[in-house]
């Protein structure tokens, strides 16, 4: 079914066709929420918002401006993920911590205990620099990192301009540089001249 | 190139984002500066850390999430069926305004006849002038409250008497919108604007704190008010 189709039987309340989109979106839309609040519960519950929301607006997508789904409905899913952040600030820094290490024990299960707890430990500070930046800087930064988007697709998401994300992005990767200088020292990467 | 200037295109650098004579720059300075040099390798040891740390995304529960969905999205079906919603005064009062609209028509044909009739004549802007004006004129205080909205200011009652408002303007708004679509495709326009703005008010819910802002932002990123003032000017 062409996803024109699909948007249209689903503006008529068509289940099927919501599902269509749902099942060709849902995985980009869970990762980038996962990256960005760092644990698995919240980051359904921001797919399902994202989906409420979009179901919701589907009047306001115009299809003859030959505007994509995906890109759209990633949009909302972005502006999800950065509320949800700022209502859950104070539980999720706390919840996702001890969500990351459980994953981190159950993924590596069969591997070097030492191995583990230094993952652990890195893992952890990550979180707990990532949680340190604004909202905004965060899911800059988790879009370009992890999302490998570049910088001017990034300014077109967020409707910002491109230098103003280049400057966030660097300000999110100085916080990184500083707040993991300590640890990479301590685990053995040594600078090397280029 | 200074080295400030330089630390920042580093990170830009790695992530392959300059163009190749921004690239050329950041690497001639590069080899000439040892402090910028070593920023370089540093950056490239952090960016390995994340990699190294990058987490495995989980599965999620797909159904568990899809079920979720269709709860949310059943008590709002679609465009036509929101149109539903409104109380049945307000089907009265949208035959009313379109039984005024036709009488204006009407009146100016019987008391002018040197005009031609409404079907020859093709409806315009002007002759519709004095509807469109009080029109806008109960619109604007209502916009104007939104496009000044600071968060925390408005209490479950205001709220009420907005949405209320809104229904009311909406239905007036459909029917200029139908008249007026086929003749003047901006005006014609802005009144869809208006409609998604009256529709998010006429829909709003107390708890939901962040729509009046999106309302906000809505009404200026269209320059709703500015292309009404412009308008009642012409």
């Amino acid at each position: 079914m062409e996803e024109i189709a699909a948007i249209q039987l689903a503006r008529d309340g068509n289940t099927e066709a919501l599902r269509l989109l749902f099942d060709e979106n849902k995985k980009r839309i869970f990762s980038l929420a996962y990256q960005y609040v760092r644990n698995a519960e919240d980051a359904e519950d921001i797919l399902q918002e994202t989906f409420i929301k979009a179901y919701n607006s589907l009047d306001k997508f115009h299809l003859q401006d030959g505007a994509s789904f995906s890109p759209w409905l990633y949009r909302i899913g972005i502006n999800c993920s950065i509320d949800h952040i700022r209502r859950n600030k104070r539980r999720k820094e706390h919840s996702s911590q001890i969500d990351n290490l459980e994953n981190i024990s159950s993924h590596n299960s069969n591997s070097d205990p030492e191995e583990t707890r230094g993952k652990t430990e890195m893992l952890e500070k990550i979180n707990q620099t990532i949680n340190k930046l604004s909202g905004r800087q965060r899911m800059i930064f988790i879009l370009r990192h992890y999302q490998d988007l570049t910088t001017k697709e990034i300014a077109e998401y967020l409707s910002c301009t491109e230098g103003s994300v280049k400057r966030q992005l660097f300000r999110a990767v100085q916080a990184m540089k500083q707040h993991l200088k300590g640890l990479v020292m301590e685990k053995g990467y040594e600078m090397q001249e280029v | 190139m200074k080295c400030k200037k330089s630390k920042e295109k580093i990170v830009l650098y790695l992530y392959g984002e300059l163009s190749e004579k921004e690239k050329a720059e950041v690497e001639s300075h590069i080899k000439e500066c040892p402090e910028c040099s070593r920023d370089l390798a540093y950056t490239k040891k952090i960016f390995k850390v994340l990699d190294e740390a990058k987490e495995e995304i989980p599965e999620a529960d797909w159904e568990k999430c899809w079920g979720e969905i269709g709860n949310g999205t059943e008590e709002k079906p679609g465009r036509q069926k929101r149109f539903l919603f409104l109380p049945q005064w307000a089907f009265a009062a949208a035959a009313v305004m379109l039984i005024f609209i036709a009488g204006i028509f009407a009146g100016k044909y019987w008391f002018f006849p040197g005009q031609k009739s409404p079907l020859q004549q093709t409806v315009s802007t002007e002759s519709l002038n004095p509807l469109l004006k009080e029109y806008f004129d109960s619109l604007k205080p209502v916009l104007v409250e939104y496009a000044n909205y600071t968060p925390s200011e408005k209490g479950e009652e205001t709220i009420a008497m907005d949405k209320e408002a809104a229904r009311s303007l909406l239905l007036e708004n459909l029917l200029l919108r139908r008249i007026v679509s086929k003749f003047d495709p901006s005006l014609g326009q802005l009144l869809e604007d208006v409609d998604v703005v009256l529709k998010e008010i006429a829909n709003l819910k107390k708890e939901d704190r962040r729509t009046p802002s999106l309302i906000r932002e809505l009404i200026h990123q269209r320059e709703i008010l500015f292309r009404m003032e412009i308008l009642e000017k012409i």
